[in-house]
């Protein structure tokens, strides 16, 4: 019986004599990022279809404890996604203006700019190794590629859809393995969920007549998987 | 150790950083296809605004466009009284299919970006006005139904063209391509 009273105080002074040594720290991430629903649709009759393809995001993040096990966590990051089905709606054009055939030339990229702030829990689980838990809130500036479709039959026919850009709510939330290499460096492995849902206003440009894909607006979820690695820096 | 570990992972976050600023273009071609469908066959029907029994058919044909033989003209014509005013509806036809397949309704569904346009001989006194719109803002003429206002007796050609404006409609003929351009004789009594 005092055998098994030992134990959860055994475990008890193990993880106060862990938690002792979280640090504050600041470092560098990146990773992939995997965005999913309408976003990646590549769909050329669907006005909700996103055409993003898997991408990567770089960032500086980290961490200021209030307590042993509490602290806040900031993120500052540039996500980027891939294009992908612009044979989707080169040939959706074809089609839908009955030519010959249509070119369609992607401009820019889809990404965003995050700036995020919010609550972050670090729980140790072993000397120099913890599970970490954040849910991060703030600003996500978007930017929406744009493309321009040159119409082979008539050259004076070419017209674009302006890339655009929009502020939002952003959202990040996720867990985290840490390990301290040294009394100053340590790496971490990141699992989050990222969403974000600007509003984007799209412009069009030598629309002569009302026909085809015409995209004024795009008001859908960014949302998916960040997976990354981050080596950050203790005090 | 530690500083393999750190250059190690500073050279992922480099190639990140280079993979997700890079490819910033992206293009994607939609060949031409063969085996698109003829138009064979130019038909006006012509009805007297004032006698809706006064119906007049005139039908221009060429079943093979790829040769050079002379299109069948016997009965590209219209019979017209003077004076009078007609309402006249364009089809166009693929008579090279079985059953002939009717490619206005194709044409109307695409009016944005098509017009009929109807050029006149000189000293035949007909005035020509299309009389259907597309849904383009502002609308424009389409062409596939038109009133024809016959003047004085006389016999000349009409030439009929239809044209394909892909998003360069503007109301005019100049833009764009033809997919049709046939003869009729316009006979008025």
């Amino acid at each position: 019986m005092k055998q098994l009273l030992k134990i959860p105080f055994t475990v008890l002074a193990a993880l106060v004599s862990v938690s002792a040594q979280a640090q504050h720290f600041i470092g560098v991430t990146g990773g992939l990022s995997i965005p999913s629903g309408n976003f990646t649709k590549t769909d050329y009759a669907d006005s909700k279809s996103g055409f993003a393809s898997g991408g990567g995001n770089i960032g500086v993040t980290g961490t200021y404890f209030l307590t042993k096990h509490f602290g806040i966590n900031g993120l500052v990051s540039y996500q980027g996604y891939g294009f992908k089905g612009a044979q989707d709606l080169a040939d959706g054009y074809k089609e839908d203006f009955e030519i010959d055939s249509a070119t369609v030339l992607i401009k820019g990229r889809n990404y965003g700019i995050n700036v995020l702030v919010g609550p972050y829990y670090a729980l140790p689980v072993a000397r120099n190794f913890f599970i970490d838990a954040r849910v991060l809130v703030g600003i996500t500036s978007a930017h929406l590629a744009g493309n321009e479709v040159y119409i082979e039959d008539q050259s004076d026919g070419t017209f674009a859809q302006q890339a655009a850009s929009a502020a939002a709510f952003g959202l990040q939330a996720g867990l985290a393995a840490r390990y301290n290499l040294s009394r100053h460096f340590g790496i971490m492995l990141h699992g989050d969920y990222f969403s974000s849902k600007p509003n984007f206003t799209v412009s069009n440009t030598n629309r002569a007549n009302e026909a085809g894909r015409v995209l004024t607006g795009y008001n859908q979820p960014i949302s998916g998987i960040n997976l990354n690695l981050s080596l950050v820096y203790l005090f | 150790m530690k500083k393999v570990h750190i250059v190690l992972l500073m050279s992922v976050m480099t190639c990140l950083l280079f993979w997700t600023s890079c490819k910033k273009e992206e293009q994607a071609v939609a060949p031409p296809e063969p085996g698109n469908e003829f138009l064979t066959t130019v038909e006006l029907v012509a009805t007297n605004a004032n006698d809706p029994a006064d119906v007049q058919t005139g039908k221009w044909v060429k079943l093979n466009p790829d040769d050079t033989s002379a299109p069948d003209i016997s009965q590209a014509f219209l019979n017209l009284k003077k004076n009078a005013v007609y309402h006249v509806a364009v089809s166009f036809l693929d008579e090279t299919q079985t059953p002939a397949e009717d490619v206005t309704e194709e044409i109307r569904e695409r009016q944005n970006y098509h017009l009929v346009c109807f050029d006149i001989a000189p000293g035949l006194d007909l005035t020509v006005h299309r009389t259907d719109h597309d849904t383009n803002t502002p609308a424009l003429e389409v062409g596939l139904e038109a009133d024809f206002t016959t003047g004085d007796a006389g016999s000349g050609d009409l030439e009929v063209t239809l044209h394909h404006q892909p998003n360069v409609k503007n109301g005019d003929c100049a833009p764009g391509s033809i997919d049709a351009d046939v003869n009729f004789t316009i006979n008025i009594n």
